[in-house]
């Protein structure tokens, strides 16, 4: 039998949502779960409706709620059970009133973290009309569109906000608004309540537009976030006019000289260099509107950045994210305001702290141009370790583009300290050599991890085989005697959707390697030991290279295994990366260039 | 590799490499308490652990023997229920009596992997039943007398209507 604490284990490996129903199990239970109610610290309330993404590594902190809102006595109802609450997160709740942040505090004493994504109703304060409020039936927002909500309920008001503000004051160390809809009004409460923060993440909020309360911001600030938010269609991002990223507050205020961390959003400004003001701060990221398609705006973009990167040198992670956007913006106001301050010229100085750089981008157009910055920062920073380049590879009608291949040549040429590479999205069939040639040019490769959208089509494969009743275990018995990298018996958890991203990375460890990859809502960790290539890439490097042989018969099995299938074909060229990739962070040279020379001949 | 002896509750020796036998924190501060860095002559005896539990522990100690340290902050660990190893989940495919008796040991022996995998394990097997199919499944009595029923009827409704 059981003993009570072996069960509040297995009972503590349950969901919090999920866990509640079993109350009625027998007594043992309803204590032992009320037990572990009362002890919760961290919860997620996460509204299954919500196109936000599930975070699976909190799973056990998750708490799923199958509408977008919750009624007040709902709310109630959750919240009494866990009074020790430190850390809340609410994800794509759209239905908000007062009520719930009154008796959000009146019940939970104790947060520290409170964070709301995509909680829209939360900000856009209403400018009431007439005295009677519970009578309203049209409600206003702060720009006179109509605001009226199906489900009586209103967003939140100064009562809600100033009742947040009053209970949490003191107490909070991290507020996380990101994407609520929050005005101007919300930013001067934030600034003026909340005096012990030390992280705050507004970022997504378009409707806030002036930043000069944040010269006021606390000194304890190490973390921030802001901006309005980006968006792929341009038409939605007439907020950009209204928005210029708020340097001269962020330099002028005394929180300034502590700021750690500072995600940045808008249109690129000239200003940035002055964030070499910010004597502590390490973790830069930057996501930007890019007029890629407009050539002269496009280089005053990568000046402006290139001159931050080479100014900006206490930097040891820089984050750029570009979202390119159409030129329905008006560009004559742009090339003013880009051009409003004189650029010095960029020397290739040494950025001498930076160890972390990943670009990323959702314009495949501008994949080509981008190796302007990746030649900069590869060549000006002797000590990067990281680097990442992640990229949308497909247009709308699926034509596939091709990263330019002078980037693998730049890796080639300054890549031999990096420790880690991600390539996300930028791989396809003919850049396979390259980038073998490229993770050969790195000796020090430890972590190399590859978001593919080929991957997409090998989990679609694998995930028809098993729905076609074919035992998994069949699928690895055809690739004896060396077997097959996957244990594929762990893709029965895919929860497939052609639209999910796979994602793929292969991590050295001692004796074996993991194999991770992610759909869209899910991760999954593949562990390779014994059977996997890992072991048998070992063995191969300890027994040199007559094994060659071997190598080969890996590769060949994998054809055997999938050949007859013409998508499998994309797996195998998969696998033959990983096979690369693997026997690179192993280490067994020869065999790595021998199978290369073997794998070029399959090719032709 | 050095070598202790163990000793099942059923008094089964077994002879384990010193660092397996050190992944459990009981044994480990029983062997720094008393200064055992090797063999002695004398088995350790594992009490509440038989020779049928001991050996399932030692094989699966022994295939993570390399496996990096479970962080003791319970708070560092990631906190998800579907990442059980698939040599794991193989591992774990066992008679209930025994899967309980692994967690029963692995929590005597104080092996955090073995103890956590084991639970996501058993915590799966919960998830998705009714709360009567889940007595079936692990022959739990329902103690609730008629009244308590009621009361807890009510006090879950919102969790059952949703």
């Amino acid at each position: 039998m059981m003993n009570v604490d072996c069960w509040l284990l297995v009972l503590k490996n349950i969901p919090p949502g999920e866990r509640f129903q079993y109350r009625t199990v027998n007594r043992q239970w309803r204590d032992l779960i009320d037990y572990l109610a009362l002890s919760q610290r961290c919860l997620q309330l996460y509204s299954t409706q919500s196109d936000q993404e599930r975070d699976r590594s909190n799973e056990l902190n998750l708490f799923e709620w199958p509408h977008l809102n919750i009624s007040y006595s709902e709310f109630v109802r959750i919240f009494r059970q866990y009074p020790k609450l430190r850390q809340l997160s609410f994800v794509g709740f759209t239905h908000w009133n007062d009520h719930h942040l009154i008796r959000l505090t009146e019940l939970c004493h104790s947060i520290e973290k409170l964070a709301f994504y995509s909680c829209s109703h939360l900000g856009m304060i209403f400018s009431f009309y007439g005295s009677n409020i519970g009578n309203l039936t049209k409600q206003y927002d702060s720009t006179g569109d109509n605001y009226f909500n199906d489900f009586g309920f209103q967003n939140v008001t100064q009562v809600g906000w100033q009742n947040l503000a009053l209970s949490y004051g003191d107490s909070l160390k991290t507020l996380i608004l990101e994407d609520c809809d929050l005005e101007n009004y919300h930013l001067g409460l934030i600034v003026q309540s909340f005096q012990n923060l030390t992280h705050l993440n507004i970022a997504n909020n378009s409707e806030i537009t002036n930043f000069s309360p944040l010269t006021k911001l606390t000194k304890t600030i190490e973390v921030l976030k802001l901006g309005p938010k980006l968006s792929v269609n341009s038409r939605k991002n007439r907020a950009l006019y209204n928005h210029e990223m708020p340097i001269d507050e962020l330099v002028k205020s005394e929180f300034g000289q502590n700021i750690r961390q500072l995600q940045l959003q808008g249109c690129l400004t000239p200003k940035l260099i002055q964030l070499q003001q910010l004597g502590r701060l390490e973790h830069l990221i930057v996501k930007y509107a890019s007029f890629s398609n407009v050539e002269d705006v496009f280089n005053m973009e990568m000046a402006i950045l290139t001159n931050m990167a080479a100014k900006v040198k206490q930097l040891q992670q820089l984050d750029l994210y570009q979202i390119n956007q159409s030129s329905s913006i008006d560009l004559h106001w742009l090339r003013q305001r880009l051009t409003s301050i004189s650029m010095p010229p960029v020397h290739k100085s040494s950025n001498t702290n930076l160890h972390s750089f990943t670009l990323y981008t959702i314009d495949p157009f501008v994949v080509v141009e981008q190796f302007r910055m990746v030649d900069f920062i590869l060549s000006s920073s002797p000590l990067l370790q990281s680097f990442g380049l992640s990229c949308s590879t497909t247009d709308s009608n699926s034509m596939h583009y091709n990263l330019n291949q002078t980037i693998f040549v730049l890796l080639q040429k300054y890549g031999n300290k990096l420790r880690k590479l991600t390539l996300e999205n930028i791989i396809s069939f003919g850049l396979y050599p390259n980038l073998v040639r490229t993770l050969l040019a790195m000796p020090n490769l430890v972590t190399f991890e590859m978001e593919d959208r080929e991957m997409l089509n090998f989990l679609q494969c694998m995930d028809h085989q098993l729905n076609d009743k074919k035992n998994p275990h069949d699928l690895i018995n055809v690739a004896k005697p060396l077997e097959l990298i996957f244990s594929v018996s762990d893709l029965n958890r895919i929860e497939w959707n052609r639209r999910q991203i796979g994602r793929l990375s292969l991590d050295n460890m001692k004796r074996y390697a993991n194999v991770q990859y992610s759909t869209r809502h899910n991760d999954h960790d593949l562990r390779m030991v014994d059977t996997s290539l890992g072991d048998s890439l070992a063995d191969l490097y300890s027994s040199h290279e007559n094994d060659l042989s071997d190598l080969c018969q890996l590769i060949d099995s994998s054809y055997d295994l999938i050949g007859h299938c013409v998508d499998f074909v994309t797996v195998c060229t998969n696998y033959l990366t990983l096979t690369m990739a693997c026997a690179v962070i192993l280490r067994p040279t020869n065999i790595v260039r021998n199978a290369y020379h073997w794998f070029s001949n399959q090719m032709h | 590799m050095p070598i202790i002896k163990l000793l099942s509750s059923d008094e089964e020796p077994f002879e384990v490499d010193v660092d397996i036998a050190r992944m459990s924190i009981t044994l480990r501060t029983m062997l720094d308490d008393l200064g055992i860095e090797e063999d002695d002559g004398e088995p350790i005896p594992v009490q509440n652990v038989n020779s049928s539990i001991l050996r399932k522990v030692i094989q699966w100690c022994t295939y993570h023997k390399n496996d990096p340290p479970t962080p003791d902050d319970d708070e560092q660990r990631e906190k998800r229920t579907d990442d059980i190893p698939s040599w794991d989940a193989d591992f774990l495919k066992v008679d209930q009596g025994t899967l309980f008796e692994i967690i029963l040991a692995a929590n005597y022996l104080d092996i955090k992997g073995l103890l956590d995998v084991t639970c996501k394990t058993v915590a799966n097997m919960i998830r998705g039943k009714t709360p009567e199919e889940i007595r079936k499944t692990f022959n739990i009595k329902n103690d609730f007398t008629p009244q308590e029923e009621e009361q807890i009827r009510r006090e879950n409704e919102w969790c059952e209507e949703k």
